[in-house]
């Protein structure tokens, strides 16, 4: 009878070593805050490891280092602006990382060039900015970096060992494996109007990118004007959408897409998803409903349409 | 042999007393203002097994509006109405089933559920139930004291056999 | 009952909850917020991810809240007992601290339930 104490430690003992232990991290970077969560022996090598090739990658294609990527000699730097390109190319042009000087006389890189900030710019500003675009000279790897870099951070996790992660680069969300629990991850899409969550989804192994008009933008006359820039007439979109989540296997490709779908409105993107397909996708229009392709597994108190 | 009950019942509740307004001052085991391990509770257990229920019930309740009134506050004063109250059904309930050399049990069984009513009156008073985590540590606590308590009543009521009156 | 029978009963339970305390004492919060109330009603919510001290002034009284290395806790209060001062940090994801004569209660916040957010 007596033996029963014992045997209750052990037990409790067991329980508590058998789950695998959760390492964090929290890296500065790329102008936000991301969180690591890895589950595995090897946790805090892997996350040193992630930590340097996020440093590096910000250092890299950070916006005030761009010009030194002449992109001839950079066989990354070309293999991202050919992603880039082919994506521009299916989307017909709205995704463009040439979109630099039109980005930069709407004042959004006041803060790396120390140049004047976030102003409206004049037509003619506008016009001549375009026609830089097309020089096809000046990068932006802004709508694509956040992405590329969780796919490299989940390179090297998954070459450290890691099976089970969760990692989040300032909402860009890239998911390794099952949680500890053996269920997939449960992520959340962010809210455009509220600081509250609008929508939760499950999955495993793949990167969840969200683009919207709510994250950067600054006002000016009372009106808004946020972040991602059309690259057909160089002023912010403004559709029925106010964001866009894109889910697919790679950050790389959700991150771009999520900014192309955003450029391209509802309508576009449900023709787009239905011709090409690869990925799922969830838009939020600005009257508050959610439309979700139906390959994804979503969890929401609004009102939400199925795309198939 | 009614006088010599009630003044049994008063010198016991007296006793009450003194152990609760000392307990007191002991330092709180848990950060919740007033929460008290309850070694009172010895001399309500000695009191239910020489005098019965009804004494007993005299001595909880002196202890409790008394006490609380010298050694504590209007917070204080709901713990122990929880805590003592529950307590105190239990282990009458108790009394019955056990026997007379596992009162030991019945202090057991009382102060876990002492520190129950405690924390019961704690989450409503403080509005989140996130305080009845509070419970994982009062319990095993409670287990102890009661234990002690229980042994302390066991002895004194062997040691006192032939001067109480016996129920 | 056997008193064998009640010891071990007893030590069961003793156990299971010891043994709880301890698991969860380990549990740490989802998010790195703390979400402080007064009377019931959240008042504030606090990022600890940066260090900070403000004050909570009610008409209840008034509590100096302090961040510090991702932890929270009270550095001054005018209330008579100051135990929310001894409680120090916050610990576990269940823990919280309270002033009640403020009717100040300072908590972790509830994650969601979600592992990431997409868009924040």
């Amino acid at each position: 009878m007596k033996k029963i104490i014992p045997l209750l430690l052990c037990v409790l003992l067991f329980t508590s070593c058998s789950q695998d232990k959760k390492y964090e991290r929290t890296v500065f970077s790329m102008d936000t805050q991301m969180q690591l969560t890895v589950y595995g022996k090897n946790g805090e090598a892997a996350l040193d490891k992630a930590e340097q090739e996020i440093n590096r990658i910000n250092e890299k294609f950070n916006i005030s280092n761009i010009e030194k990527i002449t992109a001839q000699e950079d066989e990354e730097a070309k293999a991202l602006i050919k992603t880039a390109d082919e994506i521009n190319k299916s989307t017909n042009g709205a995704f463009d990382v040439h979109i630099a000087p039109v980005m930069r006389i709407w004042g959004f890189y006041s803060a790396e060039f120390g140049e004047k900030k976030h102003r409206v710019p004049t037509a003619d500003e506008i016009k001549e900015a375009l026609d830089a675009k097309n020089e096809r000279i000046y990068l932006d790897f802004g709508g694509i970096a956040k992405g590329y870099c969780g796919d490299r951070v989940v390179e090297i996790l998954k070459n450290e060992g890691i099976k089970s992660a969760v990692i989040s680069l300032g909402g860009n969300v890239a998911l390794i494996g099952k949680n500890p629990d053996g269920n997939p991850w449960t992520v959340g899409i962010q809210s455009p109007f509220g600081s509250e969550l609008y929508a939760t989804v499950t999955a495993t192994d793949k990167a969840i990118v969200t683009s919207g008009d709510y994250m950067r933008y600054f006002e000016e006359n009372g009106q808004r004007y946020h972040h991602i820039i059309d690259p057909a007439t160089g002023y912010p979109v403004n559709n029925d959408l106010t964001s866009v989540t894109v889910i697919a296997d790679s950050g790389t490709y959700a991150d771009a897409m999520s900014t192309a779908l955003f450029v391209m409105g509802k309508e576009e993107a449900v023709k787009y998803w239905r011709g090409c397909g690869d990925f799922e996708m969830i838009l939020i229009t600005k009257d508050g409903k959610i439309h979700c392709t139906q390959g994804v597994d979503i969890k929401t108190k609004k009102e939400l349409n199925i795309i198939k | 042999m009614k006088t010599r009950k009630l003044t049994n019942t008063a010198v016991l509740a007296a006793f009450s007393l003194a152990i609760f307004v000392l307990e007191s001052h002991i330092p709180p085991l848990v950060p919740l203002y007033g929460v008290k391990l309850g070694l009172a509770n010895v001399v309500t257990l000695y009191a239910k097994a020489t005098l019965g229920t009804r004494c007993a019930l005299a001595v909880l309740v002196i202890k409790i509006f008394l006490g609380n009134f010298f050694a504590g506050s209007a917070v204080s004063l709901i713990y122990s109405l929880f805590g003592g109250t529950l307590c105190f059904v239990v282990e009458m309930l108790m009394f019955r089933i056990v026997e007379k050399r596992q009162i030991w049990a019945v202090s057991v069984t009382g102060a876990i559920f002492h520190n129950i009513g405690q924390i019961i009156a704690a989450t409503i008073l403080m509005g989140t139930e996130k305080i009845l985590w509070y419970l994982t540590i009062l319990v095993p606590v409670g287990i102890l004291t009661g234990t002690f308590t229980g042994i302390c009543a066991m002895y004194t009521l062997k040691a006192t056999e032939k001067i109480h009156d016996r129920r | 009952m056997s008193n064998k029978k009640l010891i071990v009963i007893f030590a069961v339970i003793f156990v299971t909850f010891a043994a709880t305390a301890i698991i969860l004492s380990g549990i740490q919060p989802e998010e790195n917020i703390a979400v402080i109330s007064v009377d019931a009603k959240q008042i504030k919510e606090v990022d600890l991810s940066f260090d900070q001290t403000f004050d909570i002034n009610t008409e209840f009284g008034t509590n100096t809240v302090t961040v510090s290395g991702g932890e929270i806790y009270v550095s001054e209060a005018d209330c008579p007992d100051r135990l929310c001062i001894r409680h120090g940090k916050l610990n576990n994801k269940y823990d919280s601290i309270v002033c009640l004569p403020n009717k100040l209660v300072i908590e972790y916040k509830n994650g969601s339930g979600v592992d990431a957010v997409a868009g924040r």
